[in-house]
C-alpha cells in the first residue's frame, strides 16, 4: 500500500460578491479526485479544510454529487482576523471521504473585490508507485526521546517562502536555498514547522513525497503546527509524519499559497534525524 | 483702650472674594504621525553564521515594510509596522471596489 497525503487548493481573485461563487484549482491542482476505477470504495478522505480571505468574512462550502448534496454540500463560516485570518473549518478528527473520479466544487460567498482561498488537505490509502514516505508518530516519537549516539538531533531548518501575489503558488524555494545544514545521507523526519507570518498553506514536494505536495497550513497559533505532522500521525493511528533524506535537499521544494499577499515568509521545518534509514511502512 | 481721635477713620469692609484668575482648560500636546516606508534588515543566517544575506523581495530589492512613526523632539520614534504586501493588497481591493462604486 503506499498512501499518498496531499493538498487541493482553490482560488479566487476579487470576488463579486454577495452570492456564491466558484474557486478554481490553482496551478496544476485539480478538483477531481484521482481515479482508483472503483467507485464503491472511498478513494481518499478529506481530512483537513482550511480558508482565507484577505479582507472580510466569508462562507465557503465543498460540494458535489457524492460530497455532501449537490447543493451547498459542507458549509463553513469563515472569520476574518487582520494579520491571522488563515483558519480551520473541519474538525481535527472529522475525515470525510471523497470517491473516484468525483469532481468538487468549492464554492465561496463573500464580499466584493476581496481575494479567496481554501485548502482541501486529501489522504489517499493508495496511489501505486506513488512512493511517498510517511512514518508514525510512534516510530518517529521514541527516536526524538532516545537521541542518536549521546546527542539531540532535532534540527529547525529555515526557508524563506513567497506565497503567490495572486491567490496561486509563488515561486518554489529548495529546502536548503537559505539554511543547509542537513548530515549527507541521513532521514529527516519533518515533525512540525513554525512561520513568522500566517499563511493559508506552505507545501513540500521532492521525490520523497513521490512529488505530491504535503500541505503545512500555518496559522498564528504555533501549537497546532509545531507538531502538526505528529498530531495528524496519532489522530488517525496512521502515517503522515514525512520522511526526506537529506540527498533530496536541493531537490524537495516548498512553495506557498494564500489570498493574502504575505510577502516573504520565513518557514522553519522542525526535522529530527533518524539514525537509520527508514525503509516505509513504519 | 484710648482712641487717638486724629487717627484716620478706616471703614471695615466686607471682605470680596479673591478674583482668581480664570483657568484655561489645557491644550493636548500634538505630535506628528506618518506612515513611512522603510528596508526591514530582516536576514537569513546561514551555516553557523559564515554569512548572512538579507531578505528580499522577489524583484530582488530589500525587503520593506510600512512603519508609523511619531516625530517626537525631532525623532522618529516607531509606534508599529505593518506588511507592505498586506497594506498594498488591500489598498488595490479599496480602491477597485471604489471605483466599481462610482461607475455603478
Amino acid at each position: 500500500m503506499s498512501g499518498v497525503v496531499t493538498c487541493i487548493n482553490a482560488f479566487k481573485q476579487s470576488l463579486t460578491g454577495s452570492s456564491f461563487e466558484a474557486l478554481a484549482a490553482c496551478t496544476k491542482d485539480s478538483l477531481t479526485v484521482i481515479s482508483t476505477a472503483n467507485p464503491s470504495v472511498p478513494a481518499a478522505w478529506m481530512e483537513e479544510l482550511f480558508a482565507s480571505n484577505h479582507a472580510h468574512k466569508m462562507e465557503a462550502e465543498v460540494f458535489s454529487q457524492r460530497f455532501g448534496d449537490n447543493q451547498n454540500g459542507y458549509r463553513a463560516e469563515v472569520q476574518f482576523r487582520s494579520g491571522t485570518t488563515q483558519q480551520s473549518i473541519l474538525g481535527r478528527t472529522v475525515d470525510i471521504p471523497v470517491w473516484s473520479a468525483d469532481t468538487l466544487n468549492v464554492q465561496v460567498n463573500g464580499t466584493a473585490s476581496d481575494n479567496a482561498n481554501v485548502m482541501m488537505q486529501l489522504y489517499y490509502p493508495n496511489i501505486p508507485g506513488a512512493g511517498q514516505r510517511l512514518a508514525t508518530a510512534a516510530y518517529v516519537e521514541p527516536i526524538i526521546q532516545g537521541g542518536i549516539a549521546g546527542n539531540s538531533r532535532v534540527l529547525g531548518i529555515e526557508v524563506t517562502v513567497t506565497p503567490g501575489t495572486t491567490g496561486n503558488y509563488g515561486t518554489a524555494v529548495a529546502l536548503n536555498a537559505n539554511d543547509d545544514r542537513l548530515q549527507a545521507d541521513y532521514d529527516y523526519a519533518v515533525i512540525g514547522y513554525s512561520t513568522d507570518t500566517p499563511v493559508l498553506c506552505i507545501g513540500i514536494s521532492g521525490p520523497d513525497t513521490g512529488f505530491y505536495r504535503v500541505p503545512c497550513p500555518a496559522m498564528w497559533d504555533q501549537r497546532w503546527t509545531a507538531d502538526w505532522f505528529l498530531q495528524q500521525s496519532r489522530w488517525r493511528n496512521s502515517a503522515r509524519v514525512p520522511i526526506i533524506n537529506a540527498n533530496n535537499k536541493a531537490t524537495t521544494f516548498l512553495d506557498g499559497v494564500d489570498a493574502v499577499n504575505t510577502g516573504a515568509t520565513k518557514v522553519t521545518l522542525f526535522m529530527a534525524q533518524l539514525p537509520n534509514k527508514f525503509q516505509g511502512g513504519q | 483702650m484710648s482712641v487717638d481721635p486724629n487717627a484716620p477713620t478706616t471703614t471695615e469692609q466686607p471682605s470680596q472674594p479673591t478674583e482668581q484668575p480664570t483657568e484655561q482648560p489645557s491644550q493636548p500636546t500634538s505630535y506628528p504621525v506618518s506612515l513611512v516606508v522603510v528596508e526591514t534588515g530582516r536576514q537569513h543566517g546561514v551555516s553557523g553564521g559564515a554569512s548572512f544575506d538579507l531578505i528580499r523581495d522577489e524583484d530582488g530589492n530589500p525587503e520593506t515594510e510600512y512603519a508609523l512613526v511619531a516625530t517626537i523632539d525631532g525623532v522618529n520614534v516607531p509606534l508599529q509596522s505593518f506588511s507592505r504586501p498586506v497594506l498594498d493588497q488591500l489598498a488595490a481591493s479599496e480602491k477597485a471596489r471604489t471605483q466599481t462604486d462610482t461607475s455603478g
